[in-house]
């Protein structure tokens, strides 16, 4: 609890720097970021009926552990930055790291094969 | 897993596409669909589209993996294609944009999309010419 609450104050609540943030509580509000910018993409989606920004689909009940997943890796990636020293842990870095991994990874992941079509064939 | 981080399924196999046109309303049991082929026309991160040939038709089947359908959406009767003998479809082929091609059919009131990588070096016309003809005349 200790570590959720130390997270929730890195990422919203507490001081932006402070000496008892650690790479796993780094790690945990990276990982929040990482939710909430899928979940705002998901919202955006579903309210205007327009494709994801994040190049992500959402279709039934798997949207809820893709959305999870998303978070985690952002956690993953926060705790690899900060592991390694490329990220110092303050909010600043854990909303770069938390927002920046879901809106890049996905449009790397969709462009890896640059030859197929980007048009769409109507269904009717 | 990329497919599934990216929140779509896998595309359907070669097997499958072909056994979506039961579906289709003209479909009858007489179309030897052990013997069908199916072409790879289109494909982007979210639709594949094919034609299948049987013995009687020609079905276009699209693969959607953002919406989960998988069906034929049209199909063309062997007679309306072979006349005389000969396959009469009368294609023509344009530019859509960098990576898609739109192919027209002269005869008919449709046309469809291609995408251009899936036929390097061959013709999208040749393949589905020499398709109808081996379904509707040598069989």
């Amino acid at each position: 609890m200790e570590l959720l609450e130390l997270a929730m104050d890195l990422a919203i609540l507490g001081d932006s720097e402070h000496q008892s943030y650690t790479p796993i509580v780094f790690a945990c509000s990276s990982a929040f970021y990482g939710i909430l910018m899928v979940l705002l993409d998901f919202c955006t989606c579903k309210a205007t009926q327009k494709p994801s920004f994040l190049k992500l689909s959402y279709s039934g009940l798997a949207s809820i552990s893709m959305i999870f997943l998303w978070g985690v890796g952002a956690g993953l990636a926060g705790l690899l930055g900060t592991g390694v020293g490329i990220f110092e842990i303050s909010r600043t870095a854990c909303i770069f790291v938390g927002a920046g991994w879901p809106v890049v990874l996905p449009r790397l992941i969709a462009s890896a094969n640059s030859e197929l079509s980007t048009e769409k064939v109507p269904m009717e | 897993m990329l497919n599934y981080l990216l929140g779509r399924r896998d595309f359907h196999a070669r097997k499958k596409i072909i056994n979506a046109v039961k579906s289709f309303d003209k479909y009858n049991e007489s179309e030897l669909l052990d013997n069908a082929s199916a072409l790879l026309i289109f494909k982007s991160d979210i639709q594949q589209c094919w034609l299948v040939f049987t013995s009687q038709r020609m079905y276009f089947v699209i693969d959607d993996t953002e919406k989960g359908i998988l069906k034929a959406l049209w199909a063309r009767d062997k007679e309306n294609i072979i006349v005389d003998g000969r396959v009469a479809l009368h294609l023509k082929e344009e530019k859509y944009s960098k990576e898609t091609g739109r192919l027209l059919f002269g005869n008919m009131n449709n046309s469809l999309m291609y995408t251009h990588s899936l036929f390097n070096g061959v013709s999208i016309s040749g393949a589905i010419i020499n398709l109808a003809q081996k379904h509707f005349i040598d069989e």
